[in-house]
């Protein structure tokens, strides 16, 4: 045979092979795109949730890194959640599982870890997209994408999307309300002029976008000025609103910013009437018991979820009184309640919606939410009651669930014990 | 008045981080970035002192000096000497400064604490503007401090040969002096400052586990604008750092302050390479 020929024929097989790799590539091709399809679409499948007869549960948490507190807190929380359930029954007679991711509280982080889970072949029942909203956005259109429930707090008005996020259920109240308290309670001690302090990151954005207008809507001129959470020095942010003449000064904050801007005030010797919002009533300096973040607190209000309220143990809800002894099983409760509560809900409203649905196939879970009837005894702590609605997938709220009170050290998560 | 002396009190902080940076890079020509990381743990040590344990200052200043001091020289042992090379320094401090962070996590948590003042904690009037006592102290311990050092360098025989080191090391150690025990001194040095100073960082800082980072990278600023090896250009980089910082915070808005610091780092290093008070080296080949 020729020595081209015999080339030729290494190179460009016979022609039944060439039909056979063709078919097999053209049935490779078909599964790929498939594939595509599917894990690219943000519309929940009926693919259910686990299948080994288990209620799985999969929490992100910032377990490492600056929001480490508030991660641990969550992550107790929910374990707590998984406790109170399996006592009484599991759901669905199914026993609860739980297992904790850490996202180290960067969107890389928590995209990376949730990444693992969905690739690991065990398709959890719900999945708890991060503590922040910058974990949030990151992790919900995957958890989305993946057809499965998604419950929890990041509190990002752009995950309120139920178009585009059908998954994603939010246990934070839209920012909107907890604003129009501020609001209210500005014009109540009359005053005409206020300064308003936010972060510039998605949180502060949020927060301002609702806060500013709020004040504004009674009738209050604002004076508005942002700050970076890198910042070193927030002297010069303060002067700028203290040189506005405002009689009051609303902030929001997380971590060390909190204190870093309550010293700097301090420094001013700015003595107006401050009031932190949610974010700031979770942060260490507000509840911090020694005497130097005692002082920095005079003059100082925060806004709280009203769960946050101390109450009486005789006053105190069954639901209210099984999450804190399954807390106090897990460890202290040194941090806000605010810290935890979100995440319990988020495990608790995940169970409630199994049993409303009769099944814990995402979808049917997903509309059972949006149709949630309150039971008798609600088993959980933070709202009195979750109303969704297909439009909607943050509780609507009302303004009787916060209130602005002046910050105490806690017992067991709540502020306003009397001192004995 | 009252940004002038935020600024000038934060610029202290910037100031004492890049003399612990210039210390070390003279004597060794490494850089450390672990530096802020040694303060940070400084910080931590003084909050526990003071607020757990309730020491007098004196005796909180010299456990602090001597825990980030030994600390700094096993950094010296484990992450400077077994590495060559100017590039592996920066990834071994980095790794160092990862492992005192976590440290700091583990053993204090990732709560901020606040740091008490031995000052008081109100503010006076200078010169119609505000500020703490503690800031004013900080401003003139980092201007002392940098002239202390500054006349040690040029004054005594191993401040001279410090300065040799960083010249030449080899023919530093053809004349006779001893290189090795040189970065051990440095290291121990740069660990003494940051551990006895962080007394009064604390109270304008907090103590928490983002204060190494924080302060790293602006006191690499205050070190690049006032001249790589100058021990007196950290005083000035810093000043003008946070000076900056603070008077585009008041004027410009939130958003500004880092990008100012960087278009003055970025002028500095066009107008002057070597920074301020940097000094251009020609040698006779």
């Amino acid at each position: 045979m020729p020595h081209e020929v015999s080339a030729y024929r290494r190179f460009m097989p016979s022609p039944r092979r060439r039909l056979s790799a063709a078919a097999v590539l053209l049935a490779a091709a078909s599964l790929g795109l498939t594939a595509c399809g599917s894990s690219g679409s943000n519309t929940a499948a009926d693919t259910g949730g686990s299948t080994n007869g288990t209620f799985d549960i999969v929490d992100l948490e910032p377990l490492s890194g600056p929001l480490a507190a508030y991660g641990q807190a969550g992550q107790q929380a929910a374990k707590a959640a998984v406790d109170v359930l399996n006592k009484s029954g599991g759901v669905l007679g199914q026993k609860v599982t739980i297992k904790v991711v850490d996202t180290a509280g960067t969107a890389t982080q928590a995209a990376t870890a949730l990444q693992q889970v969905l690739n690991s072949g065990n398709k959890p029942d719900l999945i708890m997209p991060g503590a922040t909203g910058i974990e949030g956005t990151a992790t919900v259109p995957l958890i989305c994408g993946a057809g499965i429930l998604s419950i929890g707090s990041p509190n990002v008005t752009s995950l309120n999307d139920p178009s585009k996020y059908p998954c994603f259920f939010s246990t934070a109240v839209p920012e909107k309300v907890p604003a129009g308290v501020l609001g209210e309670y500005a014009k109540a001690q009359g005053w005409s002029s206020v300064a308003v302090l936010t972060a510039t990151d998605a949180y502060g954005a949020s927060v301002a976008s609702e806060v500013i207008p709020a004040i504004k809507g009674q009738g209050i001129s604002v004076t508005a000025a942002t700050f970076d959470d890198t910042q070193n020095n927030f002297v010069p942010t303060l002067q700028r609103l203290k040189d506005s003449k405002a009689q009051a000064l609303v902030f929001n904050g997380q971590g060390p910013v909190v204190s870093l801007i309550l010293k700097a005030r301090q420094t001013l010797n700015w003595n107006v009437p401050v009031v932190g919002d949610l974010g700031v009533a979770a942060s260490p300096a507000v509840t911090a018991t020694d005497p130097t973040s005692r002082d920095l607190l005079a003059g100082v209000k925060v806004e709280i979820y009203h769960e946050m309220l101390y109450v009486p143990e005789a006053q105190q809800t069954p639901a209210f009184k099984a999450f804190q002894s399954a807390m106090l099983a897990q460890g202290k409760i040194d941090k806000p309640l605010i810290t935890y509560s979100g995440h319990y809900d988020a495990v608790m409203l995940a169970a409630t919606a199994a049993e409303q649905a009769k099944s814990t196939q995402a979808t049917a879970m997903e509309q059972a939410l949006e149709s949630l009837q309150v039971p008798a005894t609600p088993k959980w702590i933070q709202l009195s009651k979750y109303e969704y609605s297909a439009d909607n997938h943050f509780p609507a709220g009302s303004s009787g669930d916060f209130s602005i009170v002046d910050p105490t050290p806690l017992s067991n998560g709540q502020m306003g014990k009397p001192a004995s | 008045m009252t940004v002038i002396w935020s600024g000038l009190t934060v610029g202290a902080v910037y100031a004492l981080v890049a003399i612990g940076y210039n210390v070390v890079f003279l004597a060794t020509g490494a850089f450390n970035f672990a530096q802020a990381a040694l303060m940070m743990i400084g910080v931590f040590v003084a909050y526990w002192g003071l607020v757990t344990v309730h020491w007098p200052a004196v005796a909180v200043v010299l456990f602090a000096a001597l825990v980030v001091a030994a600390l700094a020289v096993l950094e010296e042992r484990l992450a400077i000497r077994p590495v060559r090379s100017v590039e592996g320094h920066l990834v071994t401090t980095v790794g160092w400064a990862t492992i005192l962070i976590g440290g700091v996590e583990v053993i204090w948590g990732p709560d901020d604490r606040t740091v008490p003042s031995q000052f008081g904690e109100d503010s006076v009037s200078v010169f119609g503007g505000r500020v703490t006592p503690n800031g004013l102290f900080l401003i003139g311990l980092a201007i002392v401090l940098a002239a202390a050092i500054h006349l040690w360098l040029r004054r005594t025989m191993l401040g001279l040969s410090c300065l040799a080191t960083s010249e030449d090391a080899e023919a530093a150690h053809l004349a006779g002096v001893n290189v090795r025990l040189l970065s051990i001194l440095a290291f121990a040095a740069s660990g003494v400052i940051a551990g006895a100073v962080a007394i009064c960082v604390g109270p304008e800082t907090l103590a928490y586990q983002g204060l190494g980072s924080a302060l790293a990278l602006k006191g690499f600023a205050a070190m690049a604008v006032g001249g790589f090896g100058s021990i007196s250009g950290s005083v000035v980089g810093g000043m003008a750092c946070a000076l900056v910082e603070a008077l585009s915070a008041r004027y410009l808005g939130g958003n500004y302050p880092d990008v100012a610091v960087f278009v003055l780092l970025a002028f500095v290093l066009l107008v002057k390479p070597t920074g301020a008070l940097g000094v251009t080296r020609e040698r006779v080949v």
